[in-house]
């Protein structure tokens, strides 16, 4: 009897606090359903991984090493960066890029909203992150969970659980974080702004071309994401390509549920109480908080600039749709238009600004990775 | 790690920071430039397209 309960009383307070956690991100997925294809195998994984000798996760029993189920699938899927890669192929073939295509001058509302990512670097820096750390935090800005996971392991950063927590949540939490911010940074004059969206035929060579040239453009100006927006135009490709209609389904549905289950609990393997528990987890949680308001930020400030310039005046709350967040970004800018004049449509042109940051985003993260690199 | 103001630290970002929002915005823009061209290139082909078919 005593051995079966002997594990019993390995049990930590901070294993409680974990599962906790994770019973909170079950609940959010569920009764709230924020993101939860991500939070769900999350939080059971968190509770997996924080049982007493969990044999989920490599223990270390009488002097050997036992290797967990989630440690091997983190080196197998994440360590290499296998599984964020295969789900861009997926989304690559979800995404239409069609309103960019027909208003490319979104695209720099993309570049504008990646703001955050090096705002928060600088300050995580500050608060005595070292920068492979502080890059890796930044990187939660990106509003993609993909490139967050990417960045964070490519830096082997310590924090990598955290920091997808964190990046899946503000994801989800897009509306919440958005209106304030978009609210105080512009006036009721502004947000009234009026853009009609003339409806521009793309050709099916354009679409087809985009991709091709996106990761050629993008593999010589920043190489380090070129798997990143590789896989994600490879994707791309697939769907529009319009003979492997097949093979773009299946990257939008069973690759990409696939990856994303085996991703969610793999990340847990990060969620050992040892590792998560501790101020530094809430300061980073903070940080990342702070990356999507200056994203946002970044993108009504930088609407605001062209406005300075331009005949065709900008509403600048479609700068803030330039962070990645698809397609909640840009669903909650339509929104906020509809709610100042419910004859203001914004949404193809927030649609159009949206995927240029998921373009924006991976190009940051490649771009970061080059500049921290040289720093150490 | 004990949270702490690390100015030394700090002062390595500006760089990054300025350099990485330019390498973004070139790059955007380059695509930007791309999309213009190839839309330009086949919407004439289009438009010859279309005007041999009208013939």
């Amino acid at each position: 009897m005593a051995d079966i309960f002997s594990n019993v009383l390995e049990i930590r307070w901070e294993m409680v606090l974990m599962w906790v956690i994770g019973g909170v991100l079950i609940w959010l997925a569920i009764a709230k359903d924020m993101e939860p294809t991500l939070l769900l195998p999350m939080g059971f994984g968190a509770i997996l991984a924080n049982l007493p000798t969990s044999g989920a996760v490599t223990q270390i029993i009488n002097g050997n090493t036992e290797e967990g189920v989630l440690d091997v699938l983190f080196n197998a899927g994440i360590a290499n960066e296998l599984f964020p890669l295969l789900l861009f192929i997926g989304i690559g073939a979800m995404i239409d890029f069609g309103p960019l295509l027909s208003n490319p001058k979104m695209l720099l509302f993309g570049a504008a909203a990646q703001f955050g990512i090096f705002f928060t670097f600088s300050l995580a820096a500050l608060l005595g992150f070292d920068l492979k750390d502080a890059a890796s935090i930044g990187i939660i800005g990106a509003a993609d969970g993909p490139t967050s996971i990417f960045v964070a392991n490519y830096f082997n950063s310590n924090y990598i659980g955290a920091i997808i927590v964190a990046a899946y949540s503000y994801m989800a939490l897009v509306p919440i974080i958005q209106p304030p911010v978009i609210r105080l940074f512009t006036t009721k004059k502004e947000r009234l702004i009026r853009m009609p969206y003339e409806q521009k035929e793309v050709s099916a060579t354009v679409r087809i071309l985009f991709p091709i040239v996106t990761t050629m453009i993008v593999g010589i100006l920043a190489p380090r994401s070129v798997a990143l927006v590789g896989f994600l135009m490879f994707g791309n490709l697939l769907r529009e390509c319009k003979v492997l209609r097949i093979l773009s389904e299946s990257a939008q549905k069973e690759l990409a549920n696939l990856v994303t289950i085996l991703l969610g609990i793999t990340i847990a393997s990060k969620m050992r109480y040892d590792l998560f528990v501790k101020v530094d987890t809430l300061v980073i949680i903070l940080l990342g908080l702070v990356a999507f308001v200056f994203d946002t930020i970044g993108g009504v400030l930088f609407a605001k600039l062209l406005n300075l310039f331009v005949k065709k005046k900008i509403n600048p709350m479609v700068g803030a749709a330039g962070i990645s967040a698809f397609p909640m970004s840009s669903r909650v800018v339509h929104k906020m238009g509809l709610k100042e004049d419910p004859t203001n449509f914004l949404l193809m042109h927030a649609a159009g600004a949206n995927v240029a940051g998921q373009i924006a985003s991976v190009v940051a993260g490649g771009v970061m990775i080059a500049l921290v690199e040289k720093l150490i | 790690m004990n949270i702490r103001f690390d100015v030394d630290n700090f002062l390595q970002t500006p760089g990054v920071v300025l350099f990485g929002m330019l390498g973004v915005f070139i790059a955007l823009t380059v695509i930007y430039l791309a999309i213009l061209l190839l839309s330009r290139i086949f919407k004439d082909n289009k438009k010859k397209d279309s005007g041999a078919t009208e013939k």
